[in-house]
């Protein structure tokens, strides 16, 4: 069962008169339900923006985004956002500027029950019983954000996301920011939870060895298109597009003989501009097996194996 | 014994703050040697990164203050120098790049202004040959049309291109020591990769000596030679990179190891988080600072001050299970010293 269907999303950005940021540019995916679904790709690849899309957070351009069916407004008026916050929530990556930091950790994590027009003695209760359950006591509620460590910020934005039992979250970036150690308490949290309460999520990181463990599947993105997307060990372990392949290569593993033994060749050049978006495949300029056809047609989407998608010529 | 181009001793860094006094760095002591990277390990706040910047003379006094310890480069006590005594070495012989490339440039100057400034301070060169020299570096530094760049200012370059063009400014007098404090953590794993190939190939043509700060153990099993692993303003093991990562020697270690995915297949689950937090170090625990959140933990390791064990060779851990005396029975899957000193 698919909880999100997209189809041909686009959402650009004018940065002055004609000229546009093709931040994502034509995506067709479906996240289905109970999944981790990660996304992963360089900066500029336009992975956050997906997940604002379909958060609701951004308008889009063009295409379509579906959820249990329901076609999803072009841009949320004031009562979309609350029909849909209910089911839909993001935890963003930032824990430090992501939390008002005149409220207290109450009303901050309180103030999506009470939008909804919650009595505050209810929300109360809850807010108390989302502490706890995200390994926080009763007594923080009314403190504010600074008095809390990087780790213990996530945690307020996961209770405050999960406090309206949505059955989807974006998690963009949530471990970025975090301390290893840390990483892996938030990491484990957000599995519990997912099991828990049947949870679907779109993990946006680009740490790739956490997004391969907590994974179901993962999507590769690449200067605003998927050019990979599979099963997520498949995708990790025996990348096929030339892209997922380098990427891939370029994550350093925690083991030193592993590494000193590996020949890999770095990626040349960097990300190009979303602006002009080079004509043919978009990773053509920085291939290493890139052809004449690949400057000049577009390569879709296409099935190499059950459930594994690559978007490259060297598949016909 | 290769010889030690930079080595701290005993180094104890402390702040005044409205709370009080944060022992921030309490008895550090490392070294590296020619050519050699060290990489320096641990969680935010643990000190690393205060630990260089008081080599480097760049912590605020006050509030900041060194109560403790040698910093000797070259048997040199860079410490005991004034400020304009060690303005000499620093930038000339310890070369600096830290992690937010485009907060640590002048976004009024441009690039090349800014590299060629090192070598006309420190080189007497006039501003002209050290413009051309500037151009040089860029290139070595692989940044594509060099002379088009030294006119730019920051903004004008992306991130992977200012870490390259700070990596230029910082070995333009061929130091013989760079540190670099979080050099790629800012950036994304394919760019973060080609900057560390570039350090790597710098390293062995200039034969410089780098100390790596990171938290990202995969970083440090890439380009490091030794290990030192900090933990709330203490080195808590050190030793050869295959010493710390097969045969690691304190539970902090291991819980950083396990707090890593596992690099397998199938295996979706088994991440150990560390739980709890680092202690107050404005009131830091009299004995072992890690005891709060160590599963090996005793009660001797509470109250007494932990001494430095080490294997013969060389391996140390701060750690009272390598104690010839402690219980075989505290289970904790950590490399044991045989005849292990203090």
């Amino acid at each position: 069962m698919n909880l999100i269907e997209i189809k041909n999303l686009k959402k650009f950005f004018e940065i002055s008169k004609g000229s546009f940021v093709h931040a994502v540019d034509g995506i067709s995916i479906d996240i289905r339900q109970n999944e981790i679904l990660g996304l992963v790709g360089e900066s500029g690849s336009g992975k956050s923006t997906l997940g604002k899309v379909i958060a609701g957070l951004h308008g889009r351009s063009s295409g379509e985004v579906k959820y249990q069916g329901e076609l999803l407004p072009e841009v949320y008026k004031a009562s979309d956002f609350l029909r849909l916050s209910k089911e839909i929530q993001m935890i963003f990556q930032d824990p430090y500027s992501s939390l008002n930091p005149r409220m207290t950790v109450e009303e901050i994590i309180g103030e999506g029950l009470k939008i909804q027009g919650v009595p505050s003695a209810e929300v109360r209760k809850k807010v108390k019983e989302w502490l706890e359950k995200v390994g926080l006591q009763s007594e923080h509620m009314s403190r504010f954000p600074h008095e809390f460590s990087g780790g213990q910020r996530q945690r307020i934005g996961i209770a405050r996301a999960m406090i309206v039992e949505p059955s989807f979250i974006v998690c963009d970036e949530p471990i970025s920011a975090l301390d290893v150690s840390v990483q892996a308490q938030v990491v484990n949290l957000l599995k519990e939870l997912k099991d828990s309460f049947g949870l679907t999520l779109l993990f946006i990181a680009h740490d790739l060895s956490m997004v391969r463990y907590i994974s179901d599947r993962i999507a590769v993105m690449y200067l605003g298109k998927i050019v990979e997307c599979g099963d997520a060990d498949e995708v990790f372990f025996n990348p096929q597009h030339p892209y997922s392949k380098l990427l891939i290569d370029s994550n350093p593993i925690a083991d030193p003989q592993k590494e000193k033994l590996r020949e890999f060749k770095s990626i040349e050049g960097e990300i190009p501009s979303p602006v002009n978006i080079p004509e043919g495949c978009r990773f053509a300029g920085r291939c290493p097996s890139a052809s004449e056809e690949c400057g000049k047609v577009t390569p879709q989407l296409k099935s190499i194996a059950d459930g594994h998608e690559v978007a490259c010529h060297l598949f016909k | 014994m290769a010889e030690k181009v930079l080595d701290i001793q005993n180094l104890k860094v402390e702040f005044d703050t409205h709370g009080g006094i944060v022992q921030a760095v309490r008895g550090v002591s490392y070294s590296v040697e020619k050519g050699k990277t060290l990489a320096v390990v641990g969680e935010s706040g643990c000190g690393k990164s205060v630990t260089v910047q008081s080599i480097m003379g760049l912590i605020p006094k006050p509030p900041g203050r060194v109560t403790q310890g040698k910093a000797l480069l070259n048997g040199v006590d860079l410490l005991s120098l004034s400020d304009k005594e060690s303005r000499q070495y620093r930038g000339r012989d310890i070369g600096m790049i830290f992690q937010d490339a485009m907060s640590s440039l002048n976004p009024t100057m441009t690039v090349g202004e800014q590299i060629a400034e090192t070598l006309q301070i420190h080189k007497g060169m006039s501003k002209q040959d050290a413009l051309k020299k500037a151009v040089n570096l860029l290139d070595l530094t692989r940044i594509p049309e060099a002379h088009k760049r030294i006119k730019q200012y920051p903004f004008e370059f992306s991130g992977g291109m200012l870490q390259r063009a700070m990596i230029a400014m910082s070995i333009a007098c061929k130091p013989q020591v760079l540190i670099a404090d979080e050099p790629t953590t800012a950036l994304d794993v394919t760019v973060q990769d080609q900057v560390l190939e570039l350090m790597k190939d710098l390293q062995r043509e200039e034969g410089m000596a780098i100390i790596l700060i990171t938290h990202d153990l995969g970083v440090v099993a890439k380009m490091a030679d030794d290990v030192a692993v900090m933990y709330a303003g203490e080195i808590v093991e050190s030793g050869t990179v295959d010493e710390v990562f097969y045969k690691s020697a304190h539970p902090y270690t291991l819980g950083l190891k396990s707090a890593m995915p596992s690099m397998e297949r199938n295996s979706h689950t088994g991440l150990v988080s560390i739980d709890g937090t680092p202690p107050d170090l404005f009131n830091p625990p009299q004995g072992c600072a890690y005891t709060a959140r160590c599963p090996a933990a005793m009660k001797l390791c509470r109250s007494r001050k932990v001494e430095i064990f080490s294997s013969e060779s060389g391996h140390r851990s701060q750690c009272w299970l390598h104690h010839k005396e402690a219980p075989v029975s505290v289970t904790a899957p950590i490399n044991r010293f045989s005849g292990a000193e203090v």
